[in-house]
């Protein structure tokens, strides 16, 4: 039997391997800025992230070069850090669009 | 918005203050980077319509449990720059620290399997001490030395301090040794 913590735990690691893809989901339509990005996950996929989960992961996809990010001075109030997909990372996007499709076609044979 | 207003509040300046320090350890040239964002996240926030309805301080408040502590934010990111950017630049030092501190992290690991397998030593000497009572315990010898566990012989164990209270000792002991890495990797895997 599938106890409730269990479940809990699964839902937290699936969100937190799924974040990248949201991630760079979210900079391929639009460049964001780190609380704009927050906003739209929060409220779209309806997830909690806590502890600073973001930002470090912000800076490893920056690190490997699937985003990058540019400061815009604004007339009024602190200046935003814009972030936006690389080529490298529209190529790493569209590898994980077919792994999604694939596992979940898979998984929808297995039903 | 008057973000002067906000950044005269306490949590904030301790937030930002917590920041720094953390920063200042772990990678002192993102400093101005990495405040700066924490800065605008912050100043994003506050001007939300999410948190209209709030007042300040407790727009603030929100905003800043949900950013997480600061030392460990502030960790996180340095850690992924950190280590980049040795890599990067070659730099050896660097690269060895950051697998110290992952040792460490494997230590802890290790460290609550340890506590793990001690209680169940815990649970199998309490139940020796119903079956074996007369060499199961906590023995004093003439030479006023402890021994403490199961002995096939008691001979030279000496005389038994604990007598069958030594059950119940064992037990709780099993269950807090039990408890603490439990609740620790569930705090690990939950954050």
């Amino acid at each position: 039997m599938i106890n409730n913590d269990y479940y809990t735990v699964w839902d937290i690691q699936l969100k937190k391997s799924m974040l990248p893809y949201i991630i760079l989901t979210i900079l391929n339509r639009q460049k964001c800025y780190g609380y704009l990005i927050l906003t739209i996950i929060e409220d779209i996929m309806d997830f909690e992230l806590t502890d600073g989960t973001l930002y470090p992961l912000l800076a490893r996809l920056n690190n490997e070069e699937l985003i990058e990010h540019q400061w815009v001075i604004k007339n009024s109030g602190a200046p935003r850090k814009y972030y936006s997909i690389t080529e490298k990372g529209i190529t790493y996007l569209n590898k994980i669009e077919d792994r999604v499709d694939y596992i979940t076609k898979q998984i929808e044979k297995l039903k | 918005m008057k973000e002067a207003n906000y950044k005269k509040l306490p949590q904030y300046i301790d937030y930002i203050k917590e920041a720094n320090s953390a920063i200042r350890q772990s990678c002192p040239d993102l400093k101005k980077e990495i405040t700066l964002e924490i800065e605008s996240h912050i100043y994003e926030g506050m001007c939300s319509e999410k948190f209209a309805n709030y007042s300040e301080e407790e727009r603030l408040k929100k905003l800043l449990s949900k950013l997480g502590n600061p030392n460990k934010l502030v960790t996180s990111i340095c850690l992924e720059r950190g280590l980049y950017m040795a890599i990067k630049k070659h730099n050896l030092f660097k690269v060895y620290c950051f697998a110290i501190k992952n040792i460490i992290k494997m230590t802890r690991y290790a460290f609550w399997g340890g506590l793990y397998m001690l209680s169940v030593v815990f649970v199998f000497i309490s139940g020796m001490k119903l079956f074996r009572p007369n060499n199961t315990g906590l023995f004093l010898n003439e030479e006023n030395h402890y021994k403490f566990g199961y002995f096939s012989s008691n001979n030279n164990a000496g005389i038994e301090i604990l007598g069958y209270w030594l059950i119940p000792i064992m037990l709780i002991l099993a269950i807090i040794l039990y408890l603490i890495p439990t609740l620790a990797i569930k705090k690990t895997f939950t954050h």
